[in-house]
């Protein structure tokens, strides 16, 4: 790293600091909703981790007091065995107690975390179910709900429990030392003697809480350092390594890309750029690593110099009669423990400082605002059975595009119209749907419903007017039956007649778990894959079963064979008989279902009307339909 | 049968796969697994394995020392030792307890260190076998969970290298551990150990107990994380988002997810409440016995015996030999673990490589010339599978031919794609190249005569000129910050061979070649952006220097102009154009911020640009006009045949407009040809094709049919 590079780091790092101060007041609001949040998600967490944290702080010190009761007691000419025996008695069963008591609490402690955790996870996801579409592609908001899943324990919400648990177990363990400590000091050594008289020394007392002070803060400083470190590498090495697992996906998880990996012989490339980003990562971390092994050389070889001097004090004192021999245990102990507890204190403080953010991180995910919650008018009956949608003057862009995808769109269609968009690729075909859906909002102009904004629609019942079958239709690694209804308790009748009138009707004949059959082999051996065409006719069968008033077809039979498509076409004629509909397809003579034609071009609606009218026109319906229909004349 | 079809050659080859494959059902026992993979480590990096080693000395040094130095105190103390006298203890003990403290902490760090890397570095190297090893080896369903699993093994949860070799050096460390303690204790009295070792019996049997339960239950458990995460994960991207969204799926999908939890949660209860009684089982005996230890020795001091530091002492010798029972409990439960590990890596590897053929010559094809292929009574069933995908399949592709294949969906047209480009080899007959058996050609040579489309087939996350160029070493400017990298990559390299690491395998071999290729993107860059500040520096080798990029630009210049031909030839130049980055641009939106955004029909194009980069006698299309507009189909057809020109190619579409430029069609049915012939041909023959052609074509004719009667639409439509 050059100096300059040095500098910036330091800069930044004192930005951050900076910053995370300034965020602290306004982080305390958060900490406090976040406290509420878990415990609404499980009252008994918090109670629970208190109690195990003095449980943990109490804990070591049956040992260190029993067992240092009993060495002095044995070093005592005058012991009593029966005492002894009662005392080593006491000790054992104590801490048989307090481990299972400890155990138990830890354990249920782990059940409640594990469970908000998860429930986290779905909070993430039905977030991420019901945000706005527009949303769903913003990488930077798809990163965000990757980093929360990935927090799990460590950080985030969930963590405070932890820290909490943490900064109790060690203000409870920092205070039985600290009376401890004053019983040590107040423990005179005995005797005439100048080493005596040094011991209890006022200045040898403080030099010693010096030291001690000295070895707990280097530790702490030291792992803050750490911290600090790995933070930062942490997110430089984020990039590489993810590309470098993505790479590795693209290659591994669809496996099918492995065809064109070996056609193209594309082994060497591929391998030498997952080693360049693999070394990139290395490179990334390692210096945190080595850093921290130097770091910690000086760390431990304090506190651990500081623990002889211990030894020694203690061990001079009680040559000089201040206390017992069995103090040895016990005082070095509460030295150990002291150090333990100032050093979680630090560590926890540090931890949940550093989490603040990512708390913040969380609620700020799950408060972004949806535009699509706005509407509130009901989408009634009488709409359902008459309806025209109108688009007025549309303009669209997807964020980040050079110019809109479509611009000034104006048409309108309404019940039992069939209507066709066609156009080049790339002309607005899909945007075109994904605005009369509202998985996007225009910039300008609006579509109209009955006369009325579409935005002030309820979101819901606005979708449920439309049954869709998309050009990337998802079909989900769930039961076969649950797919086609989008639920678990669906009328076995109804799927059964959608998968049939979708062209399925064969395949699922031969199926013997019938609707019941699990798709894919992801969660299951005996999963059933289905081909591409298989799969179209499954999510035809959806929007079969859906109904709805209004469907819309983007391509809905690119996978399929001449004759399925021939047969899907007619099916849906057929079920779109008294209902709207949009059809997009690049075979033109599906068209002839319908009333009217749209065409596309560069965003705007370059022609419209019946196929006769729009031939006769000559203009780009005639060239795309020419172009296609010479080679069947 | 199946060696039947092969030559000589790839028969051996064969063989002597299969030798180092056990037999299904016999599985390698534990020690074998340990010992094989001890081994693979110790030639990875024999460094590595000698930490571990020195983990174990220090390890026993540190419990031994930590035992001596309280009795020595309490000695000093009762013994009316001075302050002098624990000085020197503390000097000696405690001196070598910090020393073996900073040594220890300085392996473990050490060991994180090299850990990464060699976990990453097998990684990799599974990785690289896995893009090398024959397709048919990976197209399953379960491949990419288990390639998964063995990248996480080697990567994140480490069980290959830094959690195999601590169970190793538990185990190690324990045994001597123990052997140490009981001598010392025979002094004393040995049934405390017998106690505690009892004891440690009990916990074996209560671990094993859970541990069984956890196995028997594991894969349910399992199976409910995987959907959780496939419910909270794959179902709320982008991709599902749209169909999320109109099938208002989050209500549902909640239930489901709660459903999975719940169950989870009825496993995480039953586990928790199993450890808690093997916890209490275990805490139960360390209670006795450390009870009885406390008694006896106590007995012992209060009868003259033993003297207090012998307590202190003692009580620290059970201690720790407890300690080491409990430790080598649990290191040899994670060794059984490991090994098994170990057996799922063995028997990964040796599924990649079946059917390998190692450094096979094989035939090869004179530059340029194109070859007859024929399929002679050629059956194909996948493995495992019941009925065969093709059957008795007879055919010739002439050269030069282009030929078209049409049919059903299922009827088998993609299969035999996948075998004439050797994916897969005939389950019954042979393929002929020039009327020679085509298993005298290595795979991987046979698959460089051609290119292709697939159905399929997706961009990799790397830039758009070395997805174009897709296999070919591009030596390629880079940008900024990636010289940077560059450069840091060499210096890296310099300190990674400083630190000793010895560099061993094909991997490392990998990487130096790789820092020689940074080396040649720093100088591509110095002619490049740099150019500028570096001949300011370097006036003298300017001269040089130009002269080097002016050969540097040929072959760049080459590639370039290469591309945008067939970048023009897809007509894509337009959209090329319009990128800020250009050839430079990313794919992969999910990792690459400014990644391209290609819609579906821009894609099939980069695909057919792809294909056509690669300049092949052989060249496949499956499909690849599904997502293209009419005006681009049918240029795409106009194209064809001057791309097509001196190759074989075969067509797959489900437009039948796109036979009419192809010298030959085939329908298939049933895995077999049913009909073959020339456009006009099987018109005449009124058989299937013709069938086909007349449904889809019955629009497009209908029509001007219709135009000339007067007819309305509204009759079609009564018609259907």
């Amino acid at each position: 790293m050059s100096k300059a590079d040095k500098k910036a780091a330091k800069q930044q790092v004192q930005e951050t600091e900076a910053s995370a101060a300034s965020k602290a007041g306004a982080a305390s609001k958060q900490i406090k909703r976040a406290i509420v949040y878990l415990a609404k998600e499980s009252p008994g967490i918090f109670p629970l981790a208190l109690l195990q944290a003095v449980m943990e702080a109490a804990y070591p010190y049956i040992g260190i007091l029993l067992s240092a009761g009993i060495l002095t007691e044995l070093a005592d000419p005058g012991r009593s065995m029966s005492h002894l025996f009662r005392m080593a008695l006491l000790l054992v069963g104590l801490n048989f107690l307090g481990k299972r008591l400890m155990d138990f609490g830890g354990q249920l402690l782990d059940v409640l975390q594990y469970t908000v955790m998860k429930h986290i996870e779905r909070a993430v996801a039905e977030k991420a179910w019901k945000m706005d579409y527009a949303m769903s592609a913003d990488p930077k908001i798809n990163e965000t709900k990757q980093r929360i899943t990935r927090w799990h324990y460590g950080r985030g919400v969930l963590a405070l429990v932890g820290q909490l648990r943490g900064v109790f177990q060690a203000l409870v363990t920092i205070g039985i030392s600290i009376a401890l400590v004053a019983e040590f000091f107040q423990a005179k050594a005995v005797g005439e003697d100048r080493t005596a008289a040094l011991l209890n020394h006022w200045a040898v007392s403080v030099l010693f809480l010096m030291l001690l002070s000295f070895s707990i803060i280097y530790s702490i400083y030291t792992s803050f350092r750490i911290q600090k470190h790995y933070f930062k590498t942490n997110e430089t090495s984020e990039k590489p390594i993810n590309r470098m697992m993505y790479l590795m996906d693209s290659c591994f998880s669809k496996y099918r890309n492995g065809k064109d990996i070996r056609m193209f012989h594309a082994k060497e490339q591929i391998s030498g750029k997952l080693r360049a980003l693999g070394g990139e990562y290395l490179r990334e971390i390692e210096p945190a690593f080595r850093y921290e092994r130097r770091k910690t050389f000086y760390s431990i070889l304090i506190s651990r110099c500081f623990d002889l001097l211990v030894y020694l004090f203690v061990g001079a004192k009680a040559i000089f009669g201040a206390f017992g021999v069995g103090s040895i245990l016990k005082y070095t102990g509460m030295v150990t423990q002291l150090g333990d507890g100032v050093t979680r204190l630090c560590d926890t403080v540090r931890d949940f400082l550093q989490n603040l953010e990512y708390v913040e991180v969380y609620f700020r995910y799950l408060d972004m605002p949806n535009a699509t919650a706005e509407g509130t008018l009901p989408v009634t009956q009488e709409i359902r059975e008459n309806y025209e949608f109108e688009f007025r003057n549309v303009t669209f862009a997807y964020p980040g595009a050079p110019g809109p995808s479509l611009s000034g769109i104006s048409c309108r269609f309404r019940k039992g119209e069939k209507i066709a968009i066609v156009g080049r690729n790339g002309s607005g075909k899909t945007t075109f749907i994904k605005l009369l859906c509202r998985l996007c909002d225009p910039q300008e102009g609006e579509i109209l419903l009955n006369g009325v904004d579409i935005r002030k629609y309820q979101y819901q019942e606005y979708l449920s007017f439309f049954s869709t079958v998309f050009q990337d239709y998802q079909i989900f690694d769930f039961k076969l039956g649950e797919n086609v209804a989008a639920e678990s308790e669906y009328d076995g009748e109804r799927v059964k007649e959608a998968l049939e009138n979708a062209g399925f009707g064969e395949r699922l004949s031969t199926l013997a778990d019938g609707l019941d059959t699990q798709l894919f082999k992801r969660f299951s051996e005996d999963g059933v894959e289905l081909s591409g065409g298989e799969s179209q006719k499954v999510a035809i069968a959806r929007c079969l079963y859906k109904d709805a008033p209004y469907v819309v077809l983007d391509e809905p039979t690119a996978a399929l064979d001449p004759v399925a498509e021939a047969d899907i076409y007619q099916r849906m004629n057929r079920f779109t008989r008294d209902k709207g509909a949009i059809y997009i397809s690049h075979r033109l003579s599906s068209c002839h279902f319908c009333h009217r034609i749209l065409v596309f071009e560069e965003g705007r609606i370059a022609e419209q009307g019946s196929h006769e009218e729009l031939l006769a026109a000559k203009g780009l319906y005639r060239r795309l339909w020419d172009a296609q229909a010479q080679y069947y004349a | 049968m199946k060696e039947k079809q092969k030559t000589k050659k790839a028969s051996q080859a064969d063989q002597a796969s299969e030798q180092g494959q056990q037999p299904e059902g016999k599985k390698r026992t534990v020690p074998e697994n340990l010992l094989y993979w001890m081994r693979t480590l110790y030639r990875e990096s024999p460094g590595f394995v000698w930490l571990y080693l020195a983990g174990c000395g220090v390890a026993i040094g540190i419990s031994l020392l930590g035992v001596y130095m309280p009795s020595a105190l309490v000695s000093d103390i009762t013994e009316g030792g001075s302050v002098r006298s624990i000085l020197g203890d503390l000097a000696v003990l405690g001196g070598g307890l910090v020393c073996l403290y900073l040594l220890s902490n300085w392996l473990e760090r050490t060991k994180g260190i090299l850990g990464s890397r060699i976990g990453q570095r097998q990684a990799l190297q599974t990785a690289e076998l896995a893009l090398e090893t024959n397709y048919d080896n990976i197209e399953r369903a379960d491949f990419p969970e288990e390639i998964w699993q063995q990248v996480d093994r080697h990567m994140w949860s480490r069980d290959y290298n830094t959690g195999f070799l601590e169970a190793f050096a538990a185990v190690l460390t324990a045994v001597v551990g123990m052997t140490l303690y009981t001598g010392m204790l025979s002094g004393l009295s040995l049934w405390i150990l017998l106690l505690v070792i009892a004891g440690t019996a009990l916990n074996y049997v209560v671990g094993i107990r859970c541990n069984r339960w956890d196995a028997r239950n594991r894969h349910k458990w399992m199976t409910l994380d995987y959907k959780m995460v496939y419910l909270s994960r794959s179902t709320s991207t982008y991709e599902a988002s749209k169909d999320v969204h109109l099938y208002w799926m989050p209500p549902w999908l909640r239930k489901l997810f709660n459903r999975e939890l719940k169950q989870r949660l009825h496993y995480t209860l039953r586990q928790q409440g199993n450890y808690f009684l093997a916890g209490a089982v275990y805490g139960f005996s360390q209670m006795v016995w450390e009870g009885a230890a406390y008694l006896y020795l106590i007995y012992l001091v209060c009868e003259g015996r033993l003297d207090a530091a012998g307590f202190v002492l003692y009580i620290g010798v059970v201690r720790g030999f407890a300690g080491w029972c409990g430790s080598i409990v649990q290191a040899i439960r994670l060794l059984h673990e490991k090994a098994s590990y170990v057996e799922e890596q063995r028997h990964f590897f040796e599924k990649l490589q079946r059917g390998r053929e190692k450094e096979k010559e094989g035939l090869v094809l004179a530059a340029g010339h194109v070859p007859e292929i024929s399929f002679e009574h050629v059956t194909f069933r996948y493995e495992g599978a019941q009925t065969s995908v093709l059957q008795d399949l007879n055919l010739t592709l002439k050269p030069g031919e282009n030929v078209a294949l049409v049919g059903l969906n299922g009827a088998g047209k993609t299969t035999f794609i996948k075998l004439l480009c050797g994916f897969y080899d005939p389950t019954e007959g042979k393929i002929l190249i020039d009327g020679v058996d085509r298993s005298r050609y290595s795979k991987d040579s046979w698959l460089k005569y051609f290119s292709g489309v697939f159905q399929d087939a997706e961009f990799f996350p790397l830039s758009l000129e070395e997805n174009l160029a897709l296999g070919e070493n591009l030596d390629l400017g880079e940008d900024e910050e990636e010289e940077k990298a560059a450069r840091k990559e060499s210096k890296a390299a310099q300190i990674y061979h400083q630190e000793g690491e010895p560099h061993r395998g094909k991997l490392s071999d990998g990487q130096n070649q790789y820092n020689g290729e940074q080396q040649q993107y720093g100088q591509r860059d110095r002619q490049g952006q740099y150019q500028n500040e570096e001949s300011q520096q370097h006036g003298p080798e300017q001269h040089n220097e130009q002269r080097q990029r002016h050969e540097q630009c040929d072959g760049q210049e080459s590639h370039v102009t290469r591309m945008d031909a067939c970048l023009k030839m897809a007509d894509l130049e337009n959209k090329v154009i319009k990128l800020p980055k250009g050839l430079k641009t990313m794919f992969g939106k999910e990792s690459y911020e400014d990644a391209a955004d290609f819609s579906g029909g821009e894609m099939q194009k980069l695909m057919l640009a792809r294909a056509l980069y690669k300049e092949a006698p052989l060249l496949v299309l499956d499909e690849p006009t599904a997502a293209l507009d009419p005006l681009m189909e049918s240029e795409l057809y106009q194209k064809y045949r001057r791309f097509s020109e001196h190759k074989t190619t075969v067509f797959i579409s489900h437009r039948l407009a796109s036979t009419r430029f192809c010298d030959r069609i085939l329908l298939m049915e049933d895995g077999g040809v049913a009909e073959s012939g020339t456009h006009e041909e099987l018109l005449e023959r009124d058989g299937k094709y013709a069938w086909m052609f007349r449904l889809q074509s019955k629009y497009y004719q209908k029509k001007e049919a219709q135009k000339e009667a007067g007819l309305e639409g509204e009759e079609v439509e009564k018609e259907i």
